[in-house]
């Protein structure tokens, strides 16, 4: 289990599903981004946050240019596990870039490019305006950008910007043991089933917990997947232990990427993870 | 001529557990006695475990004084059995299938109407209300008249809605217990609406039947 285990698996039953689910052409002026990141961890923000984080951090190991798009609205929990302390209203550094209804802030690490973060500011009980995901992804950042993590998307799955979000081709979905995020997932691979072709489905587990039952759940999803959406899906299951020193790391707000530990089998998990969305 | 009952007290516990046990057969359909006083006096415990005809377990729970307080160890043991379910169905394997939910039967002299109502909505299982009697006739022979003075099934449609119908024993409810086919345990209907409502998220574009796929 602390091996990153990728089958490869493709939908080939016939497709059932068309006459029941829209599939909208994606737009000709957009282009598609490489890699966006749904996380859909229940019960735990953190978690998903943890995994966003030390994604990015690897894929810019990397030389790669990394934004990640966190709708943790005032509070970034991606922020706080980058090491950078969450800063009071309008108490920004002047390099980074506050606009009415979110930020732009740069994370730097010795060595490293760059990591553009893009919260919203508004406070979590407000809608999310449609106009406010539509500059997000006109920012440079994000038009430019070769790997791009969604975190927590709460937000847009409230909000009538779908267009956009039908321009990622290839996705990833954390779940955990518990049925809800199963349900999730799979609603938002419904969503995004018009643009998207491949899917990771990571299945998170702690240190010293079961992961026969979260393994149980994703091939429930593989399963209906492929019986209810159309053929041609690529489908990747990963397996992403949590052990103690990512214990740590969350605790420490010390990406566990940058601690080089040769112990860490969730270390281990995100590389491979790394690497193989590098070598597609 | 019919003997005169007459009614009667019953000054020992162990002896109205002993009659209720002998009337297993006529309070189940086809019940069949396995085991007494499952549990124990810290967690509180059942005091009578039976099979129904189709295997699955039903307990029954005595309140001998009827006293209100007794009914903390029917709390006490339901959460121990939630507890220990997984070491219980081991204990019974083959022999009786131990559900998430099972039937609890409750015996006592009287309800009051407000104890009534809670008790009927305590938990998920279906419970049944037995109010008993007892009479001995002139050789003080004594027996127990029961009444059914509620169900939380008929109150509520719990056990339809929670419970899918089990494939059936082949055995004879008279046989002997140990001949009995190992029995499945039993499955959970899902109910979509009372997960959407958990979920707290929106996924109304999953449809009931992708639910279904995905939970069961």
């Amino acid at each position: 289990m602390e091996e990153i285990s990728s089958l490869f698996l493709s939908s080939t039953e016939p497709d059932h599903s068309a006459e029941t689910i829209p599939h909208p052409a994606p737009s000709p002026s957009s282009s598609q981004l490489l890699f966006p990141v749904f996380c859909c961890v229940s019960p735990s923000p953190a978690v998903e946050s943890f995994f966003a984080c030390n994604l990015s951090v690897e894929i810019a190991k990397n030389h790669r240019t990394v934004t990640i798009i966190d709708f943790g609205f005032e509070r970034s929990i991606v922020r706080h596990l980058m090491g950078y302390p969450n800063p009071s209203h309008g108490a920004f550094p002047p390099w980074n870039t506050v606009h009415p209804d979110y930020k732009v802030e740069s994370i730097g690490f010795s060595g490293l490019p760059e990591i553009t973060l893009i919260s919203p500011a508004m406070p979590r009980e407000q809608d999310f305006p449609k106009r406010t995901v539509e500059r997000i992804f006109a920012q440079e950042q994000v038009r430019k950008a070769d790997l791009i993590l969604i975190n927590w998307p709460v937000g847009p799955d409230g909000i009538a910007a779908l267009g956009i979000f039908t321009r990622f081709h290839r996705a990833i979905f954390l779940i955990d043991d518990q049925a809800h995020s199963m349900a999730r997932a799979y609603s938002r691979i419904k969503r995004l089933s018009s643009g998207c072709k491949c899917y990771i489905i990571g299945a998170v587990f702690g240190e010293g917990e079961d992961g026969n039952t979260v393994l149980e759940n994703v091939s429930k999803l593989q399963k209906t997947i492929f019986k209810h959406l159309r053929v041609g899906l690529e489908l990747r299951v990963v397996t992403m232990p949590l052990d103690r020193e990512a214990r740590i790391s969350m605790q420490s707000g010390r990406p566990l990427a940058l601690l080089g530990s040769s112990t860490s089998c969730s270390a281990r998990a995100i590389a491979k993870l790394c690497e193989n969305l590098l070598r597609n | 001529m019919s003997p005169l009952l007459r009614p009667a007290c019953i000054d020992d516990p162990g002896e109205l557990a002993e009659l209720v046990s002998e009337a297993i057969g006529e309070i189940i359909s086809g019940g069949v006695l396995l085991d007494a006083a499952l549990g124990n006096d810290e967690f509180g415990y059942f005091d009578l475990v039976a099979a129904n005809e189709d295997g699955e377990a039903v307990f029954f729970f005595i309140n001998f004084s009827g006293r209100e307080t007794e009914y903390l160890r029917l709390l006490k043991c339901m959460r121990w059995y939630q507890e220990n379910r997984n070491v219980l169905q081991k204990l019974y394997a083959g022999r009786v299938a131990l559900g998430p939910a099972p039937s609890v039967f409750l015996v006592a002299p009287w309800y009051s109407d407000s104890m009534r109502k809670v008790l009927l909505n305590i938990c998920e299982s279906r419970i049944v209300l037995l109010k008993y009697v007892c009479f001995q006739d002139g050789k003080e022979k004594r027996s127990l008249f029961i009444e059914k003075v509620g169900d939380s099934s008929e109150d509520t449609g719990k056990a339809d809605r929670l419970r899918v119908p089990e494939a059936r024993s082949e055995a004879s409810p008279s046989g002997l217990i140990g001949d009995r086919p190992k029995i499945l345990p039993k499955e959970r209907i899902i109910d979509p609406r009372e997960f959407r409502r958990e979920i707290g998220t929106d996924i109304s574009n999953v449809s009931d039947e992708e639910l279904l796929d995905l939970l069961e």
